[in-house]
């Protein structure tokens, strides 16, 4: 018995260590950095920053993991904020140097924060300045715009806004414009930065002059630069964007009213009309009365009556009597003609607030923006 | 009552005159079928057409220097009608043998009818327009032609029931002469009946019963002769288009 207990019991704090091993897997740094890159990619930003922080306060971090930590952390500042590098970001940056000086944003990071390697590596330049490096006459860079704008991204249709950061290679007047692809004469929107605030990015707003969000298709962007003192000018560089529309969550039209819906509007009473009798009837009479009536005595005294004359009156008198008997007659409903005239109108006021709601769904469908593809 | 006498054929009184106005009447109503010949095949699309057969048991009576003549035979014949909106023109002929007594002076004779009709609808069942007849009697003692021409009315009710309807026919000619010969002071024709549709059908059929007076003035020695038609007419037709 004793024997058995203890195995009982080893067995116990056996599955006790790994269940603690795991939880402490799970809060490890490596682990931390792994879903913080994550939950930067899905642009979870502010849950990023906040999955990092133990991993400053581990003693157990190296120093990779907490420069890498930092580059995190400052990536997501920088998505958060448009594109723009805070003084808090760049602070970051400075620290992730500082504790990795080999930390590196790798091309997945980069796709996700497109323009953070490019502050990563001139921080780097400033930190650790290359010991070959010899003092040089200064050389004039040509002024140059290296556009970062977000590669594939959902808006609303309600306050929609697109950054494109410019990004000159030094202080210049930035400016970005938006074209239609298949039609270079139609400026959709422009929009300028001074060079003070070049290092801010433009915001698109996804509308046209009309103030209506662009219909979907390609849409040219091109970005260049002006130096203002000697007013020369960079080269323009040009991305293409695709812009399109979510589905809208629509709903179908009711269909059409079928004609069983409506009420006859001419009823169709039986018997016909009584005069069909007295037409019989009088045409009848005149058949019978014809010679008499219209005949000269000379010709008529002392004749019988004409018995074709009484066969064909009979006749036709019974053919207004079986017109009668046997046919029907219309008699209009205006009741039945009003109810149909608000059945009418119901509908047309169903299916127009349908259409109305459809249209509503329609203009207010997220806006879906792609780059297509990097210009030179 | 009855007597022999020239009454039964008015030709012996102005043999000359009668004959030679029945070409005249010929070529009128030739000319006439020759205008409106050609609009035919269009007119035949846009609107419609229609032909009729049909016979009329007419008993003739007249009266003439106080004796009564009467004839009795079955007259036969058709017409075609061309509907161009609201204008109906029609001819046709009735033709047939009436049987006297045998007496010269009641003769048998032929009696041929040609009539052309132009009516305008004055509604869905009434028309009102002209007429024109030319009647030509044959008999031993030769031919004599009647010119009757006045006005024509034609209604034709519905009784309730569809392709079924009563009619009625008026036709008063106050115009009519005998060619050559006096003229007509009362000349007049009714007739009334029912006809039959039936449904989705162009067949029509037609039951009636048709009454003539002709009022012949004097002429010359010739006293007053007044003359009536009266008998059943049934007639069976298609009507094609609208």
């Amino acid at each position: 018995m004793k024997h058995r207990r203890g195995i009982l019991i080893l067995s116990a704090l056996g599955l006790g260590l790994v269940a603690v091993a795991r939880t402490a897997r799970a809060q490890t740094p490596a682990v931390r950095l792994d879903s913080a890159r994550a939950l930067v990619r899905i642009g979870e930003y502010d849950s990023a920053t906040a999955w990092l922080n133990p991993v400053f306060q581990d003693p157990s971090s190296t120093q990779a993991q907490r420069g890498r930590a930092f580059l995190l952390s400052a990536s997501a500042l920088f998505m958060k904020e448009n594109l723009t590098l805070t003084p808090q970001a760049r602070s970051m940056l400075r620290f992730a140097l500082q504790a990795d000086s080999s930390v590196r944003v790798e091309p997945e990071l980069e796709t996700d924060v497109p323009g953070i390697r490019e502050h990563v590596e001139t921080l780097r330049r400033e930190l650790y300045p290359p010991l070959t490096a010899r003092p040089a006459a200064p050389v004039v860079e040509a002024l140059t715009v290296n556009p970062a704008m977000l590669t594939d991204t959902t808006l609303p249709a309600v306050n929609t806004s697109f950054p494109i950061a410019p990004r000159p290679s030094r202080a210049a007047r930035a400016i970005a414009a938006v074209l239609r692809a298949d039609a270079r004469a139609v400026e959709i929107w422009r929009d300028t930065a001074e060079a003070a605030d070049s290092t801010r990015p433009l915001v698109w707003n996804l509308r046209g002059r009309d103030g209506a969000i662009v219909p979907e298709g390609l849409y040219a962007v091109q970005v260049w630069a002006q130096e203002p003192g000697t007013g020369v000018l960079s080269a323009t560089v040009e991305r293409t964007l695709h812009v399109s529309r979510l589905a809208a969550d629509t709903q179908p039209l009711p269909p059409p009213l079928q004609p069983s819906a409506f009420a006859p509007e001419t009823l169709r009473l039986r018997h016909g009309s009584p005069g069909a009798v007295l037409v019989g009837a009088a045409l009848g009479a005149a058949a019978a009365v014809l010679p008499t009536a219209f005949g000269r005595t000379e010709l008529n005294q002392g004749l019988a009556g004409d018995q074709t004359a009484y066969a064909v009156a009979a006749s036709v008198g019974v053919a207004g009597l079986v017109g009668y008997l046997g046919g029907h007659r219309a008699r209009y409903s205006p009741e039945n003609v009003q109810r149909n005239a608000e059945l009418r109108r119901t509908d047309a006021a169903r299916r127009a607030a349908v259409a109305a709601a459809n249209a509503e769904a329609r203009a207010n469908a997220p806006v879906r923006v792609r780059l297509e593809r990097s210009g030179p | 009552m009855r007597r022999r006498g020239s009454c039964g054929s008015p030709r012996a009184r102005s043999p000359g005159r009668g004959v030679a106005a029945a070409p005249r009447i010929r070529a009128r109503l030739a000319l006439a079928i020759a205008l409106v010949a050609p609009a035919l095949p269009g007119a035949a699309r846009a609107q419609g057409i229609g032909g009729t057969v049909g016979g009329f048991n007419t008993q003739r009576r007249i009266y003439y220097e106080s004796a009564v003549y009467e004839q009795t035979g079955l007259m036969y014949g058709g017409a075609g009608s061309l509907r161009l909106g609201p204008l109906l023109v029609e001819a046709g002929t009735l033709q047939g043998t009436l049987a006297g007594d045998g007496s010269t002076a009641n003769a048998d004779t032929k009696v041929r009818a040609t009539t052309a009709r132009a009516q305008i609808a004055l509604g869905p069942w009434a028309r009102l327009g002209a007429q024109l007849e030319s009647r030509r009697y044959e008999a031993d003692a030769g031919p004599t032609v009647w010119r009757l021409l006045g006005a024509a009315v034609h209604v034709e009710p519905g009784l309730s029931i569809t392709g079924l309807r009563g009619w009625a026919d008026v036709a008063i000619l106050p115009a009519s002469l005998v060619s050559g010969g006096p003229k007509l002071k009362v000349a007049m024709q009714v007739a009334v009946g029912a006809s039959f549709s039936p449904r989705r059908s162009p067949l029509n059929l037609r039951l009636g019963y048709r009454f003539e007076r002709y009022d012949i003035e004097a002429s010359g020695l010739a006293g007053e002769r007044y003359e009536q038609f009266r008998g059943i007419v049934a007639e069976a037709g298609v009507r094609l288009g609208r």
